[in-house]
């Protein structure tokens, strides 16, 4: 066969291709470090990258690579934890951050039509310039793309990413109006169609298609942002405010950390925001509605026996709310699992966090986000990759996190290809749905494989769930053995 | 090479690294190159998979590695950016000395060390011209300000006693320090370069006696303070030296001569805006005093869209020009761009390089937006 990169020539320029492997490198991997015993079991370098620049050129490669049967791995910036962005089986990373245009607003400033590849933060500025805001965005916005997180699978297929003004406008699934797609088979298509929905494409890890255009909903911005900053001696008083919270007042954002994170901050020297557990909330909308809604959360916190903190420090933690790994300081490394739960059992949940950490003998630093009915939970605990064995074998407690919250009838959060094992729990009756798409839209299966439904691997072979935890032991002992040294 | 290239100060950053990519999307030769390879996000995955022995750079490798590392101003926004608080800039150039150890490093900027070590400057000018431009001066006095004793030494910078584009910037200052009855002097061919683009060609041991050099004769004049124009000249003076003496900057110094009522400046109208300097903003921290003095003229002060720890580099910094002045041309013209777009009257800045380069970009663009330094702007209001 001829080769792919010269292939590939024919399609794109030069300056948008790179076959070395110093390039390669760089797009073989997402937020986590992986073991590098477990690293083996993946072919996660690509053959090549591409950087294409517009959708005829996308459409073109998927022709190509459905001829010659090589997967298809796209990705804005790789801001995700749940290796759905790469590879599994090589082939061509798709680089799709260069494709940044906004497009233009239309339907009277209600929508506006994106690229794939711009970033979240650019597009908010944008919009604030002209008087508009987004309804959500994800807590990486200064990185990732609109594509990005419409294709990442969050709390599964057809609701996907949960983030800021999520609590009050839901999730991304019900932000988007339209979409362009490359099919796996080279059709570019405009959905919604007579044949699919927004929601067939959204939260699919990118197995079915590549989104070339997005479009998403806008608002006028809020007249009146306002934020505060709440401590609570006890985990209960706050979930108990939490609970109300979520009950009486349409919060915009809110996310909370709890004293055990606040402790790790302290000693890795990050700025800490108060002591005990920490609340803070931002409201927007008119000056009344926000008023009446603060009047209420400050009686909330009194019952909940809080104490305020101060707008000063809420505006602080607002202006930070896109830094929830400046942790890692302390590490170097983290291990973390996202995962959701219902707002009534946060307690329940921060009581096993705090559980699994005294098991494992680390300290579990908790941060959370307020959803409208649940909580977006990220238990993070800090460990040193450097020290192979230990790291290795500390990476099941991400599987403990997991087992909380399927205990508590939550579900990890984003599938991807390291929570493939959780597929059901996260997609829901909704996985045989994809099931179906991903067999009559790709049966070559070229698109992003061996995501988003089974957790596969290099071999062809998909790790059971039961393997998790015990694997990460065995290859810890191996990695005591000295196997994998280079 | 790729054994001996370490950043000693920064091993433990490598692994801290979340790989987030808040640099990639601030960075001005990222967003230009697109490739990983030229975010500093990229850089350090790659010196970690190095480490952790999953790639050893050939030899093709590790000049496209380098040349990466030289393709930077060092203007620090991808350290305001990452929320894990790698300092990115002295990672950098730690990586720069490393790959000079190495002798894997662009070919021109041995040109500039050359220079410095028969010029004492890295324009390969005869440094004993190097106030000539005073002579230009209308009425100049007699000792070209060049005296035996001082309390206050005006120290140039190579850029503004060198370049004809912009000696209209120590001329000003020149006339601001005259006019408020400052004690002061140049040092003439007695001033060597301040170290800077040694420093940040990763060559910091050449740079020794130059600074010393300049302790030495700053000294000789009984002079406490050192007062220049010149962002790289103040943040090396202020962070890289190793002296007694007062570090200033002309925009604190005019600040003091204000509160001072040593100058009293006439009302200006009209707007402008200013552009942070990243060695004067990002890496001295330096961004109030010169809204406060631009304030002080009268004059509407505009903000760029991001300003501050968030402005724009114009491309002139971190010897990017001496290494790739097309690369460098591209940031300037980018920022071009935003002042068009941003509808900006007047262009303030507080360096002389900033000046060089914008007005450069806006010649060729035939953008009709005047380019002044505070310095300017205050002499302007005081006559």
């Amino acid at each position: 066969m001829s080769d792919l990169t010269e292939d590939l020539r024919g399609i794109l320029e030069e300056d948008r291709i790179a076959s070395d492997v110093f390039e390669r490198l760089l797009y073989g991997h997402d937020l986590v470090s992986l073991p590098p015993l477990l690293a083996k079991v993946y072919k996660s370098l690509p053959d090549v990258v591409v950087r294409p620049g517009n959708a005829e050129q996308i459409a073109a490669i998927v022709r190509l690579a459905l001829k010659r049967k090589t997967p298809i791995v796209p990705r804005g910036s790789s801001t995700s934890p749940t290796g759905g962005s790469m590879p599994v089986f090589g082939g061509i990373a798709m680089d799709l951050s260069g494709m940044d245009r906004i497009l233009g607003l239309d339907d009277g400033e209600s929508t506006v039509q994106v690229e794939p590849g711009l970033i979240w933060e650019h597009l908010e500025r944008y919009l604030a310039g002209q008087g508009l805001a987004l309804n959500t965005y994800p807590t990486s916005a200064p990185s990732s793309t609109v594509a990005g997180w419409v294709a990442g699978s969050g709390l599964g297929y057809g609701v996907g990413g949960v983030g800021v003004g999520t609590s009050k406008y839901g999730p991304i699934a019900d932000n988007v109006t339209s979409l362009q797609v490359v099919l796996p088979s080279g059709e570019t298509v405009d959905i919604p169609s007579g044949d699919y929905a927004v929601g067939d494409f959204i939260g699919t890890d990118g197995i079915l298609g590549i989104i070339t255009r997005v479009g998403l909903k806008v608002r006028k911005q809020p007249a009146v942002v306002k934020s505060g900053a709440f401590a609570f001696e006890t985990v209960p008083d706050l979930c108990h405010a939490i609970d109300r919270l979520s009950q009486s007042v349409r919060v915009y954002f809110s996310e909370f950390e709890d004293r055990t994170l606040g402790e790790m901050k302290g000693s890795a020297d990050v700025p800490v925001h108060g002591s005990g557990n920490v609340l803070s909330v931002t409201l927007d909308g008119d000056e009344e509605t926000v008023s009446s809604d603060l009047s209420k959360l400050h009686q909330i916190v009194r019952e909940c026996n809080g104490q305020t903190l101060g707008e000063a420090l809420g505006e602080e933690i607002w202006t930070e709310r896109f830094n929830p790994l400046q942790i890692k300081r302390g590490g170097p490394s983290l291990l973390s699992s996202e995962f959701n739960v219902a707002t009534a059992r946060l307690n329940e949940a921060l009581a096993g966090l705090a559980r699994i950490g005294e098991k494992h003998r680390v300290q579990v630093g908790t941060l959370g986000i307020l959803l409208k009915d649940s909580v977006n939970l990220l238990p993070m605990v800090l460990n040193d990759e450097r020290k192979r064995f230990g790291y290795t074998l500390s990476v099941g407690i991400t599987k403990a996190f997991n087992d909380l919250a399927l205990e508590l009838n939550g579900t990890p959060y984003g599938v991807g290809l390291f929570n493939a094992f959780y597929s059901r729990e996260i997609h829901g009756a909704r996985l045989e749905k994809l099931k179906l798409l991903k067999k009559k839209l790709d049966p070559q299966n070229i698109m992003n494989p061996g995501k988003s439904m089974k957790h596969m691997t290099r071999y062809g072979i998909a790790l059971p769930r039961s393997l998790y935890g015990a694997t990460m032991r065995s290859f810890g002992m191996l990695e005591r053995l000295g196997v994998g040294k280079s | 090479m790729t054994e001996k290239l370490t950043v000693d100060e920064f091993e433990r950053d490598l692994w801290v690294c979340a790989q987030c990519g808040y640099c990639k999307a601030v960075c001005e030769v990222a967003k230009e190159k697109r490739w990983e390879s030229f975010a500093p996000r990229g850089r350090i995955y790659l010196l970690k998979a190095m480490r952790r022995g999953e790639i050893k750079l050939d030899a093709e490798q590790e000049k496209k590695f380098s040349d990466h590392v030289f393709k930077c101003t060092l203007c620090a926004r991808c350290r305001t950016a990452c929320p894990v608080g790698i300092d990115i800039r002295a990672l950098q150039i730690e990586l720069r000395e490393s790959l000079v150890s190495a002798g894997q490093y662009p070919e021109n900027l041995n040109l500039m060390a050359d220079s410095m070590k028969q010029e004492n400057n890295p324009l390969n000018y005869p440094n004993d011209e190097r106030a000539a431009f005073v002579e230009y001066f209308d009425d100049p006095p007699d000792d070209l300000y060049q005296k035996e004793t001082a309390d206050v030494v005006y120290f140039v910078g190579c850029i503004s006693s060198f370049s004809p584009a912009v000696q209209s910037v120590p001329e000003a200052f020149i006339s601001v320090l005259e006019k408020a009855g400052v004690n002061f002097a140049i040092m003439g061919e007695n001033e060597w370069c301040c170290g800077y683009p040694l420093i940040a060609a990763g060559m910091k041991d050449k740079a020794e006696a130059l600074k010393a050099h300049n302790i030495e004769r700053v000294k000789k004049l009984g002079a406490r303070t050192v007062v220049t124009n010149c962002p790289s000249c103040y943040n090396t003076w202020a962070f890289e030296y190793d002296s007694d003496l007062e570090i200033v900057h002309s925009t604190q110094y005019i600040k003091r001569l204000i509160a001072d009522k040593k100058i009293k400046l006439n009302p200006l109208t009209g707007s402008a805006a200013y552009h942070d300097p990243c060695d004067l903003g990002r890496n001295s921290n330096v961004y109030e005093e010169p809204r406060e003095v631009i304030a002080a003229t009268g004059l509407d002060l505009m903000e760029f869209p991001e300003n501050r720890e968030q402005g724009y580099c114009c491309g002139g910094g971190g010897d990017l020009e001496a290494i790739d002045a097309d690369a460098a041309h591209q940031f300037s013209e980018v920022l071009a761009g935003i002042v068009q777009k941003a509808g900006v009257t007047e262009f303030i800045t507080a360096c002389q390089q900033c000046k060089r380069m914008m007005l450069s970009v806006f010649k060729e663009k035939e953008i009709k937006v005047p380019v002044r330094d505070i310095v300017e702007l205050v002499r302007d209001a005081m006559e």
